[in-house]
């Protein structure tokens, strides 16, 4: 990681962070013929650097494949690490095993874009909401009646839902259910990957909203993981840009919306939808392309191949990720 | 002027296990040569199951239950198989959210585009080959020689997308039906799908009706939109006037819903509360009404017609409108809102 970029954080937010994620790499073998043999990797997430401090949302964005929902995965250790370190309150937790993981495991819960593959139909929504507190011995049988029927208030879902069945309900009631299930355990950290992707634009903003007021009643620790830049920013206090497994640019929302760096990030934004019919004859540049293969690539920069500004030096040299809060990977920063 | 395409009334009804439904209830468009128009809604507003009517693409258990859908004049309702077939691709062309629905998966990209070729002009093979080198090129395909020779799974969602499109474009359609295009796609992708939709209807002059549940679409391609909710138009305006002055409180909803990047920090989101009905059990009278922050009595027992309410032919569904906007108002807009 960039010393700069933790002697500027560090005197702004006094505090340690919550999670510290340093030089993180995940592969995957590509398998080729019919031993299986390994054929190269998908670099997924390919040296990502990050610290989240407590109450903070960082959100993650990027187009699909560049790593973001594995980066979310990996942190939670549902995907095995190659290299790097991640910090969970000061304890180094890539190298725990399975086992040792588990008693950490309340704390840190992610939800899931598709509230219905992640919540096992047979189960009423009391027990999908009283087990993990059991099984972690958080909460007896007794005891655990109380906490979820406050998990529900939360939540804004009725009691008469405690006996029903996921099927039993609407798209965002269910993401009700798995954001309940996720505050069961009481985290310190949530990873949220695409919680509103799947939802009706009308649903959408009533999860939004209650993950707002979570954030602010609970003072939740997020990583809020996305392709849509609205939902990001509405959520995040920081953004961090992912591309091909590397963070391309990362710093507070404001700087990073009105006044982005890398040219990725302004042509990432550039490609957003207008949001009034009068803005539409906009002059503005888009990407060329589409992103390369994680399996393969590019040398250099690996944005060099969509930029319209690349030089030889893009083409031959890897930008490091440098700067204070507001840092960026790019030869050439815009201004 | 004729219109381009006229569908009047149109009801689509579908066989269930719990009986027949109807996601569709007699909606109206009217379609200039050349026009974009929007059909925005929500899942189960029925938005897809109209673009599959107009097409006649109902699968199993699904039927035009009422109207008609005439396409320069000519009622495509009554049509045969046969007759269809060649109207379809001819006159019309359609893009799926899901590109591989449109391509056969064992046919390479250029046997496939060829054939839509020839199927539409006498040209030799060579000649069609030729073209749809041609046409790849022109939806930004990069090596467009090498991707006749793919088949379709080796491309990317995106690529496959644009070789639809060259599909659509093959046959030099009149109109072109486009359902959730881009949703499938990431907003980079989307962005060159949308302007590459925004050349092909400036060169060739066709008129696009496109379903979409994203506004920022709608902002970006329509002329006029229409709204749909649980199967009926709430609805339907010039794009201007849609976003500058949403009538009805669905689409005020939809608008308040839409978390914009660069809006005020601590603006909050005015969701919609509830979900949308399920086409089998349709609340009486208005069918926002129990979504609805306005509704009264009224809106409980009777349903409100579509009506001019504006100037410039802004049409909106809603008790609470009419009866807002004064009654002159909407009697100009009625004579001068024809279109």
């Amino acid at each position: 990681m960039n010393p700069n970029i933790q002697a500027t954080n560090r005197t702004e937010l006094p505090e340690a962070p919550l999670l510290r994620v340093e030089n993180l790499k995940t592969y995957y073998p590509l398998r080729r013929g019919t031993f299986g043999r390994a054929a190269g990797f998908v670099r997924a997430v390919d040296g990502v650097s990050l610290d989240v401090y407590r109450g903070e949302t960082m959100g993650i964005v990027g187009e699909s494949g560049c790593g973001k929902s594995t980066l979310g995965r990996t942190i939670l250790r549902l995907e095995p690490s190659r290299e790097g370190r991640i910090y969970l309150g000061g304890e180094e937790i890539a190298s725990y095993s399975q086992r040792r993981m588990r008693p950490l495991r309340p704390r840190m819960q992610m939800i899931f874009q598709d509230p219905f593959a992640s919540l096992n139909p047979r189960k009423t929504v009391r027990d999908l909401l009283a087990e993990p507190p059991i099984a972690h011995g958080l909460a007896d049988r007794r005891s655990v009646q109380s906490r979820v029927g406050r998990l529900l208030e939360w939540v804004g879902l009725p009691k008469t839902a405690l006996d029903r069945y996921p099927h039993e309900f609407s798209g965002g009631q269910r993401q009700r259910i798995g954001i309940a299930r996720a505050l069961s355990l009481e985290p310190e950290l949530i990873v949220c990957d695409e919680p509103v992707s799947a939802l009706d634009v009308s649903v959408q903003a009533q999860i939004l909203n209650l993950l707002k007021d979570l954030q602010e009643e609970l003072k939740l620790t997020c990583l809020f993981i996305a392709h849509g830049l609205g939902a990001v920013s509405y959520l995040s206090s920081r953004v961090a840009v992912m591309y091909l497994g590397k963070i391309v640019e990362i710093g507070p929302k404001e700087d990073l919306i009105g006044r982005p760096l890398h040219p990725y990030t302004r042509l990432l934004w550039n490609s957003n939808p207008v949001s009034d019919p009068r803005l539409r004859e906009r002059d503005r540049t888009l990407p060329a392309g589409d992103p390369p293969s994680p399996a393969n690539p590019p040398p250099g920069c690996r944005f060099h191949p969509r930029c319209p500004y690349a030089s030889r030096k893009c083409r031959e040299e890897e930008p490091p990720l440098a700067g204070g809060r507001h840092a960026v990977a790019c030869h050439y920063p815009l201004d | 002027m004729a219109y381009l395409l006229e569908v009047e009334e149109l009801s689509v009804s579908f066989r269930t296990e719990g009986g027949e439904i109807t996601p569709v209830d007699g909606i109206r468009i009217a379609l200039n040569p050349g026009e974009t128009m929007c059909i925005v809604g929500e899942s189960g507003s029925g938005k897809s199951a109209a673009a599959l009517a107009i097409l006649r693409l109902l699968g199993e258990g699904g039927r035009i239950s009422g109207g008609s859908v005439r396409l320069n004049g000519e009622d495509l309702v009554s049509k045969t198989g046969a007759e269809l077939r060649s109207f379809r691709g001819k006159e019309v062309a359609m893009i799926f959210q899901e590109p591989m629905t449109a391509l056969n998966p064992v046919l390479s990209v250029g046997s496939q585009l060829i054939e839509a070729i020839r199927l539409h002009s006498k040209r030799s093979r060579k000649e069609a080959r030729r073209v749809a080198a041609e046409l790849l090129r022109s939806v930004g395909i990069p090596r467009p020689e090498a991707v006749l020779g793919e088949y379709p799974h080796s491309l990317s969602g995106g690529m496959r997308q644009r070789v639809v499109i060259a599909m659509a474009l093959a046959s030099e359609p009149k109109l072109l039906i486009a359902d959730e295009p881009t949703t499938a796609l990431d907003v980079t992708i989307q962005a060159q799908i949308l302007e590459l939709m925004k050349r092909f209807r400036e060169r060739s002059g066709a008129a696009i009706v496109l379903i979409t549940h994203d506004l920022g679409v709608v902002a970006e391609m329509a002329d006029r939109v229409a709204v749909l909710y649980a199967g009926r138009i709430v609805e339907e305006a010039d794009v201007f006037s849609l976003f500058e002055n949403p009538l009805h409180p669905y689409t005020q909803g939809l608008m308040r819903s839409v978390p914009s990047p660069d809006a005020v920090r601590g603006q909050r989101l005015v969701p919609i509360p509830g979900s949308v009905p399920s086409p089998a059990a349709m609340p009486a009278g208005c069918r926002f009404h129990d979504r609805c922050p306005q509704a009264d009595r009224r809106c409980r027992e009777e349903e409100p017609p579509l009506e001019p309410v504006r100037a410039g032919g802004h049409k909106a569904r809603c008790w609470a409108v009419r009866e807002r906007l004064p009654a002159t108002d909407a009697t100009v807009a009625s004579v001068g809102g024809g279109l």
